[in-house]
């Protein structure tokens, strides 16, 4: 890893390859649940790699790295949620009732279809939901980062895990009802 | 199902979280290798560098034109020493003591010390201004020197006059002799100083009230994106409260159109934004005008702009793997953004009359902060035509 880090130091492309290689999926598995959908998501990771290329000399080696990747791809992630709020606010993003629905119980939802779940949160509820239950940020952590009261992250927060749980029970309906 | 508690239900997502490991997608690295190969985006403060470094130049250069101007016109004045011979009398100092103390409104070079004597390098004086200012003296009723001593002063002036360094003589020293070399210096300053006053009142750059009828094509971008063609048309109150300073304040209507591209790198997520905004540009500029002789001159102007939203119209258009989503909106008189665009400008005038200048001014307005209800960067440039009228001078 040192090896690799040094070689990314000096703009080693194979270096970079390898490096991207090794931790792509660590960092699209963060990405993917801030963003709606994969093709963002995957953008998005290329984004926080270039700064991750870009500002490799600022990083500590006596830190691991996996951490310092997370927080760049998180804030990546914010950038685009930045990004999207500032364009798109009108947008409809009340999508919670517009999921395809799996006739599958709880105990059977995969780690994936949890995530679908999260991607389809509205992308201020998905922020603060990520960034406090999953990323251990505080609300008024949040609250900075999002330009937000810490107020109306404690809100979002709410409103996010009420999503979440119709979605749950939506799908245990469908699961029941077919099953019956 | 009974219902999760909070932290069941966050327990269950993270679980979920920590366990999802996407697969590597080979398709990804040479998305990223294209993206490390592509040239870096400019950064906002390096793109405007240039206009920027021409501003200062110009700003620079009309400084130092000034500067040089000035010197050409002023009286240069030089200490130099003249030994006192030896021989003098004691008496000659001390008379010369006594005429110091008197106040003459002798320069503060000669006052310094009475063994100095005050030699001035004139460059421009006209020819027939020596032997006028002598009379002058003499009108005033100011010592009157001897026709040799008168001759020998009037060739010491034509020296100066030429620009050489000239040791008064001996003679030209003695007692009230070298005052009256000293009044005769001092009024040729005077007349140099109060001759450049009136030159330079007739340069144009008066005391007073002006206003400006300005119009201007308008291009404006977001992030130097793709621009079309917007308009410009304003009255503007200037002051000139010095003779090179002024401020000035106004209403500009304008008409800004726009258009924004972002593009992902797989293509599947871009945005398009259009956008058509009616402004009322109101900006508190500080204009300086550099020294002219002739009918041309030029400023530079810096201030910032309150812009009064008056209608705003967008068109959002999001292509993602959901498909195209279209977003028309529409916001009249909702947002008013006071001081958020930076004005800079340099322009020429040309004096058409004692009262009318015409104005050529390329100018930059570039946002400090997110403008209008679609929180853009909003950066116009474009080239104002003007008229400038003088509806007062001196207050």
């Amino acid at each position: 890893m040192h090896l690799l880090i040094q070689g990314c130091k000096q703009n080693d492309r194979d270096s970079q390859r390898l490096l991207y290689q090794h931790y792509y999926s660590y960092a699209l598995s963060i990405c993917m649940r801030y963003s709606r959908s994969t093709p963002e998501a995957k953008e998005v990771v290329n984004d926080g790699f270039l700064k991750v290329f870009d500002k490799i000399d600022q990083y500590n080696v006596e830190l691991p790295f996996k951490a310092w990747l997370r927080k760049i791809m998180i804030n990546a992630s914010i950038d685009q949620y930045r990004k999207e709020r500032k364009y798109a606010h009108q947008a409809p993003v009340e999508q919670a009732n517009q999921m395809h629905s799996q006739p599958v119980a709880l105990s059977n939802l995969s780690h994936e279809e949890l995530m679908i779940m999260v991607q389809k949160l509205t992308p201020a509820y998905r922020a603060v939901f990520n960034l406090y239950v999953i990323d251990g940020y505080t609300h008024s952590e949040i609250g900075k980062l999002l330009n937000i009261s810490e107020g109306t992250s404690k809100s979002n927060l709410l409103k996010a895990r009420e999503n979440l749980r119709n979605m749950l029970d939506a799908m245990n309906e469908i699961a029941y009802g077919k099953a019956n | 199902m009974e219902k999760l508690t909070d932290e069941e239900l966050d327990s269950v997502f993270r679980n979920a979280a920590e366990g999802n490991t996407p697969p590597f997608d080979p398709a990804a690295w040479d998305a990223m290798a294209q993206k490390l190969n592509a040239p870096r985006p400019t950064p906002f403060w390096r793109k405007w560098a240039p206009i920027l470094l021409l501003g200062t130049t110009v700003f620079l250069t009309g400084v130092w034109l000034g500067k040089t101007s000035n010197k050409n016109d002023s009286v240069e004045l030089i200490e130099s020493k003249i030994p006192i011979e030896k021989n003098k009398n004691e008496g000659d100092t001390e008379i010369v003591n006594k005429s110091e103390s008197n106040d003459l409104n002798v320069m503060p070079e000669a006052k310094n010390d009475v063994h100095k004597v005050s030699i001035a390098q004139v460059n421009s004086v006209s020819e027939s201004r020596i032997p006028n200012l002598y009379q002058q003296e003499k009108q005033n009723g100011q010592k009157v020197l001897g026709e040799a001593q008168q001759e020998e002063l009037l060739e010491v002036s034509g020296l100066m006059e030429m620009g050489k360094e000239v040791p008064l003589p001996d003679s030209l020293t003695k007692k009230e002799l070298m005052i009256d070399s000293i009044s005769l210096v001092k009024t040729t300053v005077d007349s140099l100083n109060s001759s450049r006053e009136q030159e330079e009142k007739r340069d144009g750059s008066e005391y007073g009230l002006f206003v400006r009828l300005l119009a201007s094509p308008d291009l404006s971008s977001i992030k130097f994106g793709p621009s079309q063609l917007g308009s410009n048309f304003g009255l503007v109150g200037e002051f000139a409260f010095s003779e090179r300073l002024s401020v000035s304040t106004g209403i500009i209507f304008s008409r800004k159109n726009y258009e924004l591209f972002e593009k992902g790198t797989y293509g599947t997520s871009s945005s398009h934004l259009v956008g058509a905004c009616k402004i009322l540009d109101v900006p508190l500029n500080l204009t300086y005008y550099f020294p002219s002789r002739s009918k041309f001159s030029a400023y530079i102007t810096t201030g910032a702009s309150s812009y009064l939203m008056l209608r705003e119209d967008y068109v959002y258009t999001i292509k993602s793997s959901y498909g195209d989503q279209v977003y028309p909106y529409q916001a009249i008189r909702k947002n008013n953004e006071w001081f958020k665009v930076l004005n800079l400008a340099v322009g020429v005038q040309y004096k058409l009359s004692p009262r009318w200048q015409v104005q050529f001014e390329p100018f930059i307005k570039a946002p400090l902060a997110d403008l209008g209800d679609r929180n853009v960067r909003l950066s116009s440039i474009g080239v104002f035509g003007g008229l400038r009228y003088q509806l007062k001078s001196k207050l």
